[in-house]
């Protein structure tokens, strides 16, 4: 069954690869020898291959798609982060094995505009740590975890939440997906309220979601955390946050699949995630 | 076995980042932050983890005590803007 389908996907993965990246504003495509074990297109990282859609016409500004090996990302321009970062979770690639040690490095991303996209200074001394969306402990291997640095896939997220609260719902989210078999999860800001902080040229968002969807339960639920340092982690059904931060994240998905709402489990604040 | 020193100047950048176990060093401008945990443990292994981070803090001490202080960092700015999106 897991073989079949990673047969499947690496079969669907060339001929997204032939056809390319389907982007507004389309970045160019990545070299071809990046193609390895883990390659993959845009499209595998959603859910039916449809990116979300964005409804509130001024989140549409100045974005632009990146794909990377194991995630993709809608950047803006205008808050120089990420709207989303869409990852399809697979439990056989969680199991991978890790070096004790690892060397890592935070990096503007080269194929945005110098314009539009976050540099490191933006951060500097700002006080917020630089929070990954599609998280470094979901990488397979070694170029997927470079991938995962880039400053197009971090928006600027209180320290506490960071490395407590948020660190927790990235850790029950590997292991619902060594459950599951596999999961889609899309994680991102929302910017809510009449004034927004700016670090640099960074916006920082008010709040941060990360939604899961369950392909075998056909269910899905978000996460849904204020970016403060006392933040509860609530959990919203599907429609509810898609109303909130104005974006269609599962276009394949019908409305009243929507609403079945999978049970997402309790996170302790300040507990420390487990890989 | 010697232990290689990584790619990680104290305070000199914003980029670097080293990872022991689950124990998460980055580096900063005007902090090193240390996040997450690690078992130091009773073997070979362990030994290599605790040079590395022991060279590191090395480096952190020295990076720190060389240069002039202020008794606190300065509170960081950050500006408000109106919501683009709203």
């Amino acid at each position: 069954m897991q073989r079949q389908r990673t047969l499947r996907s690496a079969l669907l993965a060339i001929v997204l690869a032939l056809t390319g990246c389907h982007g507004q504003d389309a970045p160019r495509a990545r070299a071809p020898e990046l193609a390895g074990p883990h390659a993959q297109a845009c499209a595998d990282h959603y859910v039916d291959g449809r990116a979300p859609r964005i409804l509130n016409p001024k989140l549409a500004n100045d974005t632009n798609e990146l794909c990377f090996r194991v995630f993709s990302v809608m950047h803006s321009g205008i808050t120089r982060t990420p709207l989303w970062s869409a990852e399809h979770l697979e439990a056989a690639n969680l199991a991978a094995a890790q070096d004790l040690t690892r060397e890592n490095s935070f990096h503007a991303e080269d194929r945005l505009a110098p314009g539009q996209r976050a540099e490191l200074a933006d951060y500097a001394r700002s006080g917020y740590d630089r929070g990954h969306m599609a998280p470094n402990g979901d990488m397979p291997d070694r170029e997927s975890q470079h991938d995962s640095f880039s400053l197009a896939n971090m928006v600027p997220q209180n320290g506490e939440n960071n490395r407590h609260l948020w660190a927790g719902i990235e850790g029950a989210v590997r292991r619902m997906a060594s459950k599951e078999g596999d999961l889609y999860v899309v994680t991102g800001p929302a910017y809510l309220g009449s004034d927004i902080a700016r670090v640099g040229n960074v916006l920082v968002p008010t709040h941060l979601y990360k939604l899961v969807w369950s392909p075998r339960q056909r269910a899905g639920a978000a996460w849904f955390v204020e970016n403060t340092a006392d933040a509860k982690a609530n959990v919203v059904p599907i429609p509810e946050l898609e109303r909130i931060i104005g974006i269609d994240l599962l276009p394949a998905v019908s409305a009243q699949d929507k609403e079945r709402v999978l049970r997402l489990p309790n996170i302790q604040q300040r507990k420390k995630d487990k890989r | 076995m010697t232990t290689r020193t990584p790619a990680f100047a104290p305070y000199e950048n914003e980029a670097d980042v080293l990872e022991v176990g689950g124990l998460t060093l980055e580096n900063r401008l005007d902090r090193i932050t240390v996040s997450g945990d690690v078992d130091l443990t009773a073997d070979r292994q362990g030994l290599e983890a605790a040079r590395l981070l022991h060279a590191l803090l090395g480096q952190v001490v020295a990076a720190l005590e060389a240069r002039e202080l202020p008794e606190h960092l300065p509170v960081p700015s950050v500006t408000k803007v109106k919501n683009p999106f709203a």
